[in-house]
């Protein structure tokens, strides 16, 4: 399960995150919405470790990361937003590089081949990642997340680029993931992704969480029963974009 | 005339670029100096003078003449096809093919800058036959010579040559490459079949030469170039060769259809360009985008996106290797992947590096240096602190890459099970690694050839690798606080701050191998190993230190 006690990160004087709490239960996905400029991108940097918080406490399995990042981050998967991935290895080999990594050959041995054909990658298996199109590499990217054993998953915009069967297979193996129990954490634009997937959301602006809770509960708050999410979404938004550091 | 004037106009705005503006005009202008007073500072005398043979023969001036143009042959034509493709940029395609300037025109200016362009490429040659000393042996020669003045009419007529011969090549490049770069299959057909025809010639040449070399012997290189074999293969350099030496061996009969055969085929190139003026706009626009791309990633020194642009158009084959075939645990899968992406990108260069070392590791064993008693005996220092030189010159070109890659891929490196510092260790070592490989095949030669130089061998991978694994510690340390690698500013900062950084860094081990070798006369590897320690322990604080910096390092900054 994944623990973010006051997260705060500034870049200079600016601050993109301010003081986020929030808790995701294992079996349980939550998504994470908010305007361009929000800190939604930084906060899941931060919880993934490619960035150093400024302040506040991230606990991943129960392991704080600024303490002991290796056994931190050995249960945690993250999916950028741009895939980010060696041009000069092979699909096939940097499925096993991220196994390697994570010491979980057994499950690359395992769950390797079916986990490229479940992605539309068996016939790229043997080719340069170079050679991907944008869509495959994320594809590519979201396979070598389930490669090992991580039971805390964070995605930043993982549908993007994506074509609709392989949009289908994310949904699912999300859906899967949490049905073994794992911590899912979305960053997402698609706010009916957001509605169908997400057993919670929490809405960031400006590096302040607007709220957090279930959908109905979020049409609650501001009495807009019935109403669609778009809708519910800006009228808590409004006046709140910013521009991205 | 608006291209060349905005081109003019604008080397006026860029110090680099006026540079190079004031070179090429200063070249042309000694050039022309040159072929009209027939050479400078002629009948001066100078102490090189006495050096100089009285009188050379002309079989030798004749493999020289055919030296520089069979040479200059040779590589123009390795490099026909890819003209087109290297002609225009970007911006070329957006702003000046919409304008209705016939592609003939922007074809005959391009030719006419590249044929310049081109000469300038024997700009040493030429140095060496126009300085006071060149001056001079073509002075002696013509002492010696029963035709005086012969040799300056042979100097005035190789300016004409070279610049014949590049119009000559760059007619007959344009004119294949409009028919090689279309894009069709058919066109990619007939490039694969040239780029084989190109390949074989070459080999079947350099065979040939090393062959008859081997038959005949070293003294037989000169005459090679006069081999009728040779000269038919690269017979625009004979062909140029013979209207060079013509005001001395008379032989104009010769000269002057060589000379048409020159002035025929460029004109018969030009036309067929001219015919096929129309595919300029496309094949242009199909692989500007791709070249900008590859000058850029050159200008980056980043092998890995070259190699991987030529992935992208189909031109790249994957081998698989020992390397792949291996498996690892942990952190030892980043050394893992950082020698696939190597053997991918910088593989190459490493050949050329290795075969350096053992170059250096062989001449280390025949230098000798003469001791106080008059017994000559192989220099110990020579190869550790020869293979310390290069360590650091392959560590420049390996480290570079590299790191790149590392600032580049933040984002999957970073929530890997390690620490910042696990991992720009693991980084580090990764590099030396093929590195250490080429240090220890040099020393292996050097102790083969003269297994008594063990220790000297054995000290030298202890001091190059080790220091090897100091440099690529100190670069990544530098990409850490410089990361705009794209920046030419940062990038040549970052020069600077390597050399500084290397002196001093250096300076601790260096300062050992000179106590305990130059003062304590200990033995070469007891005065090695203690410095090889230091350059470890520097290693490891600049490897923590980058640690340190990659934990706050941000890529989307």
């Amino acid at each position: 399960m994944l623990q973010v006690n006051g997260l705060v990160k500034d870049y200079k004087k600016f601050r993109a995150v301010n003081g986020l709490s929030f808790e995701i239960r294992p079996g349980e996905i939550i998504g994470l919405l908010g305007p361009n400029g929000a800190g939604k991108t930084t906060a899941l940097r931060c919880i993934s470790g490619i960035l150093k918080p400024t302040e506040g406490q991230i606990l991943i399995n129960g392991i704080d990361l600024a303490r002991d990042q290796s056994k931190a981050k050995a249960g945690l998967a993250f999916v950028p937003e741009m895939p980010s991935l060696y041009e000069l290895l092979t699909v096939d080999e940097h499925l096993r590089f991220i196994a390697m990594c994570f010491d979980t050959m057994d499950v690359y041995r395992q769950f390797g081949d079916g986990l490229l054909e479940r992605y539309h990658l068996s016939d790229k298996k043997g080719e340069l990642v170079a050679t991907l199109s944008k869509g495959m590499r994320q594809k590519l990217s979201v396979a070598c997340a389930m490669v090992h054993k991580a039971n805390v998953l964070l995605f930043d915009e993982p549908l993007i680029g994506v074509d609709p069967a392989g949009v289908h297979e994310i949904k699912t193996d999300l859906q899967q993931a949490k049905e073994r129990g794992c911590s899912v954490l979305i960053s997402t634009h698609l706010l009916d992704t957001a509605e169908k997937l997400c057993d919670r959301v929490l809405i960031l602006a400006k590096g302040n969480k607007l709220f957090e809770g279930t959908i109905p509960e979020l049409k609650t708050s501001l009495n807009m029963e019935g109403a669609d999410l778009e809708k519910v979404f800006l009228r808590l938004t409004e006046g709140e974009t910013s521009s991205t550091p | 005339m608006k291209t060349f004037k905005n081109s003019f106009l604008r080397s006026l705005k860029s110090g680099r670029r006026l540079i190079g503006l004031i070179f090429f005009f200063g070249y042309y202008g000694w050039i022309s100096r040159s072929f009209w007073s027939g050479g400078s500072g002629s009948g001066k005398s100078n102490p090189f003078s006495e050096l100089v043979p009285p009188n050379v023969p002309t079989d030798l001036l004749h493999s020289i003449a055919f030296g520089a143009f069979g040479v200059f042959s040779f590589l123009s034509f390795a490099s026909i096809g890819s003209q087109l493709t290297l002609m225009f940029r970007s911006p070329d395609v957006d702003v000046l093919f919409p304008t209705p300037v016939p592609a003939k025109h922007l074809l005959i200016f391009k030719l006419i800058r590249d044929s310049l362009l081109t000469a300038v490429v024997p700009v040493i040659l030429i140095f060496v036959f126009g300085s006071r000393s060149g001056a001079t042996l073509m002075q002696n020669w013509q002492s010696g010579s029963t035709n005086p003045g012969a040799i300056y009419g042979a100097h005035r007529l190789s300016f004409l040559a070279w610049v014949l011969q590049s119009f000559f090549w760059t007619s007959i490049g344009y004119a294949v490459s409009l028919y090689l770069s279309r894009g069709t299959v058919q066109s990619d057909r007939w490039a694969k079949i040239w780029n084989r025809f190109t390949l074989v010639i070459g080999l079947l040449l350099l065979g040939y030469i090393v062959a008859k070399v081997y038959v005949q012997g070293p003294g037989s290189l000169a005459k090679a170039f006069r081999d009728p074999v040779l000269a038919t293969i690269l017979f625009p350099g004979y062909c140029s060769s013979q209207f060079v030496l013509a005001p001395i061996t008379g032989a104009w009969n010769l000269a002057i259809p060589c000379l048409a055969f020159l002035i025929v085929g460029a004109g018969v190139a030009l036309k067929v360009a001219f015919n096929n003026a129309d595919w300029l706009y496309e094949v242009t626009a199909m692989n500007v985008q791709v070249m900008d791309q590859r000058r850029q990633a050159a200008k980056n020194q980043d092998m890995v996106s070259i190699a991987a642009q030529r992935a992208q158009s189909g031109k790249f084959k994957i081998r698989q290797g020992w390397i792949q075939r291996l498996e690892f645990k942990g952190k030892m899968a980043l050394v893992w992947k950082e020698l696939i992406i190597f053997s991918r990108s910088t593989q190459s260069m490493f050949v050329v590096f290795t075969v350096l070392f053992v170059g250096v590791g062989y001449l280390s064993t025949v230098i000798p240096a003469v001791s106080r008693s008059g017994r000559s005996t192989p220099v110990e220092i020579f190869q550790p602190m020869m293979f310390g030189f290069l360590a650091f010159v392959v560590c420049s070109a390996v480290a570079t890459t590299g790191f790149i890659q590392m600032l580049k891929l933040g984002d999957v490196q970073k929530p890997l099970p390690f620490t910042p510092g696990q991992i720009v260790f693991f980084e580090v070592f990764a590099k030396t690694i093929p590195i250490l490989a080429s240090i220890v095949l040099g020393s292996l030669v050097s102790i083969a050839f003269r297994p008594s130089m063990w220790s000297s061998g054995l000290a030298s991978i202890l001091g190059a690798g080790s220091f090897a694994f100091l440099v690529c510690s100190l670069y990544c340390v530098l990409f850490l606080l410089f990361p705009e690698y794209e920046d030419p500013t940062q990038r040549g900062f970052r020069g600077i701050v390597m050399l500084l950084g290397i002196t001093v860094f250096s300076l601790p081990s260096v300062f050992v191998v000179f106590l305990m070798y130059g003062v304590l006369k200990l033995p070469i590897l007891a005065a090695v190993a203690p410095a090889a320690l230091v350059n470890l322990g520097l290693a490891m604080i600049a490897a923590s230190i980058g640690g340190k910096l990659y934990g706050s390092f941000n890529a989307s900054d």
